[in-house]
């Protein structure tokens, strides 16, 4: 439904659907608390001290950081496809995710720093730092002038798998790092460790998604390519930067709060191109949705399955992001064969149309 | 290049001098040479190798076979580094490899084997490879005469490492008890009466504890239960609540439906904290690192458990999960702060 939609009845869809899922988040978990208990909460008017502590403690911290890290993940994971023209991009290729586990994992090995509050800092700078590599190696290999998201494909895929090694070697060497690292790798909404860093990176998921919303305009004429957006007078540089800035604002910040949650950012953009027409004014907003619609969703799911324990959401998106990377894939070829075929039909129109033109 | 071959019964270095002085190309003779290099390789992995002399001592059956123990063990590599490593030490073997594993991610929880591995390390024994990840030549390096591990973890090399030494296999917790396994490797390496003395005195402690703590053990429901920020778990197997049920603790609700449910016990998501541990009177918890512990704390379902609130909480980590004798009484000196009087 939301595919087709107009942009406007697909937010309205999307916002619905965030509601249900928020809702469903407080309401269902793996404590049976029953809906009343849990609006006395909410109300403030609960005299239950268990249900305060699951429905304040656990559910509304989970609930908010699912759908912040959700919107975050999914725009930045827009913004890498856009940048990089690429639609199976995701914000992992830009080294964000690496370079956030390395920082943890050498914040653990090399500082000691294993609390939520030390990490968050150590995850932004290694994806600072490896989103910057990225930069510095795309520019250092764009020998053709319109090689620049190839070769920040290219550069992203190899300073992960570089950082991604040393990340290995470093658990290697100091074993107990890997209980830090482990979180990471998972993605997880449980435990109180989310609400801690989202308290401290807000801020810059505020301003991620701000230079992300800015950049719309912009984003739509880079889709033209990168000769097209030169001759419109945009600058390629500084779009670029300003796209980078952004993605690692936006997944450094979600890194940081629920660890790597795959697919979110591959996924979400996909669910609502359709709607937004192209136009990454629309897009942006949508997928922010569709990312925290997504990341709930899962995570209520993860909390229905194995009762009485707990799935990690980043194990339930693992499981259902594969089969929608596939879909995204079968998709994907199915429209370029159509384009190519529309494009040899209007060949063969030409062609025939041609002579007697003559 | 023939120098470069090591020689053995077939000949086959010698294969390569003649196929030179034929003068084939320079192809041919790198097949041969190939060729000749890997007969030798699959001649060495099917025989026994002559630096390993044929093994006479004592035969013990271990569950991947029997296995002859040379009298003199001169060296010992543990390759699980838990209840193997434990064992060893306990032994007084003469270590000289070992994994290395975290300690414990939270310092201040020492493992229970830190100091008696720091004095064998002392005396030479050194970590050769990181836990799970055996690397059969730094074992082959160590020259061990002896190889002792959980049989899991060997079973898939079993060949290799037997081609360096033999291999005492031995049990985990879900197939036999570090006791049966310690009079295994006692038996096995001349050490049988330490061995048993070593049972004995953990017997002895074990029914000193029932004396002392009678009245306690019998009113004090008990869980040892893992927490993390993924929920929590009761493993009946592990070496702490094993060592709860032979001093005859009163299992509490959630102990006694993980002991009902078998080696894996239960698990249940952390919204379920108080409804799963309100009844219990005294918790052993398992929290691996110091960033869990502190959440734990701070974390208000912990803090309206009954016996948070009395205070009957001890702490361990997962280097509590399996060992022997060491790590035994290092449970029991846990559980003595556990049932010692206010």
């Amino acid at each position: 439904m939301v595919a087709r939609a107009h942009p406007a009845v697909a937010a309205a869809v999307l916002c619905a659907a965030l509601a249900a899922c928020a809702a469903a988040s407080l309401l269902v978990g793996t404590r049976d608390l029953g809906a009343a208990a849990v609006l006395d909460v909410l109300r403030g008017a609960s005299d239950d001290p268990e249900a305060v502590a699951v429905v304040a403690g656990q559910r509304l911290p989970r609930t908010v950081v699912g759908a912040v890290a959700g919107a975050a993940l999914a725009v930045g994971g827009a913004l890498a496809q856009a940048h990089t023209r690429n639609p199976l991009a995701d914000p992992g290729l830009l080294g964000v995710t690496a370079g956030a586990a390395l920082g943890v994992v050498g914040g653990a090995t090399w500082l000691g720093l294993g609390t939520a509050g030390g990490a968050v800092w150590t995850a932004f700078a290694g994806a600072a730092a490896a989103t910057t590599a990225v930069g510095v190696v795309a520019a250092l290999a764009s020998s053709r002038r319109d090689s620049g998201p190839a070769a920040l494909v290219l550069a992203g895929a190899a300073v992960s798998a570089l950082l991604s090694s040393v990340t290995g070697v470093l658990l290697l060497l100091d074993l107990s790092a890997l209980d830090v690292y482990r979180f990471w790798t998972v993605g997880s909404l449980a435990g109180a460790r989310g609400g801690e860093a989202l308290a401290v990176v807000w801020p810059f998921v505020v301003a991620g998604l701000v230079l992300a919303l800015a950049q719309g305009r912009a984003l739509d004429v880079l889709a033209l390519g990168d000769d097209t957006a030169r001759s419109l007078g945009r600058s390629l540089t500084g779009t670029r930067v300003t796209g980078v800035v952004a993605v690692v604002l936006l997944v450094g910040a979600a890194v940081s709060c629920v660890g790597s949650l795959g697919f979110v950012g591959l996924v979400a953009p996909h669910l609502v191109r359709r709607a937004s027409r192209g136009d990454h004014r629309s897009l942006l907003p949508l997928a922010a949705l569709a990312g925290a619609v997504l990341v709930l969703a899962a995570d209520v799911v993860g909390r229905l399955v194995v009762q009485p324990a707990e799935l990690p959401v980043g194990v339930v998106l693992g499981v259902l992001g594969g089969p929608a990377f596939l879909v995204v894939v079968a998709r994907s070829a199915r429209r370029r064969q159509r384009r190519s075929r529309s494009a040899r039909a209007s060949a063969r129109a030409s062609a025939r149309t041609a002579p007697a033109a003559r | 290049m023939s120098d470069l071959l090591p020689r053995n019964d077939l000949g086959m270095a010698n294969l390569i001098p003649v196929i030179e002085k034929r003068a084939l190309p320079a192809v041919l003779r790198t097949t041969a040479a190939a060729l000749a290099l890997s007969a030798l390789v699959a001649c060495s992995a099917g025989t026994p190798s002559p630096a390993v002399p044929q093994a006479t001592g004592t035969t013990v059956e271990t569950v991947l076979g029997p296995v002859t123990v040379p009298d003199e063990v001169t060296s010992v590599v543990v390759v699980e580094g838990r209840r193997d490593l434990d064992i060893a030490l306990s032994l007084g073997l003469p270590l000289v490899g070992y994994p290395t594993a975290a300690d414990s991610a939270d310092p201040s929880l020492p493992s229970p084997l830190a100091e008696p591995l720091a004095a064998a390390t002392a005396q030479g024994a050194r970590p050769l490879f990181a836990r799970s990840e055996i690397n059969v030549e730094a074992i082959a390096a160590a020259a061990p005469s002896l190889i002792i591990s959980r049989a899991d973890d060997v079973e898939p090399v079993l060949a290799e490492l037997q081609a360096i030494a033999p291999v005492l296999a031995i049990g985990e917790q879900t197939t036999s008890t570090w006791q049966e396994d310690l009079l295994l490797v006692g038996r096995a390496t001349g050490r049988e009466e330490r061995a048993q003395q070593l049972v004995d005195e953990h017997e002895q402690r074990v029914a000193d504890f029932r004396a002392t703590h009678a009245e306690s053990l019998a009113t004090t429901a008990v869980t040892p239960v893992s927490i993390g920020a993924e929920g929590s778990a009761v493993r009946p197997e592990r070496l702490l609540s094993t060592v709860l049920r032979e001093v005859g603790a009163t299992p509490s609700r959630a102990f006694a439906a993980a002991i009902a449910a078998g080696p894996d016990g239960t698990e249940h998501g952390p919204e379920q904290l108080l409804a799963e541990h309100s009844d219990a009177d005294a918790l052993v918890a398992l929290v691996n690192t110091g960033e869990e512990w502190r959440a734990l704390q701070a974390s208000p379902l912990w803090q309206q458990l009954p016996a948070v609130q009395q205070g009957r909480v001890v702490r361990a980590d997962n280097a509590t999960h399996e060992g022997g004798p060491l790590t035994a009484a290092h449970a029991l000196d846990l559980l003595d702060q556990l049932y010692a009087p206010a």
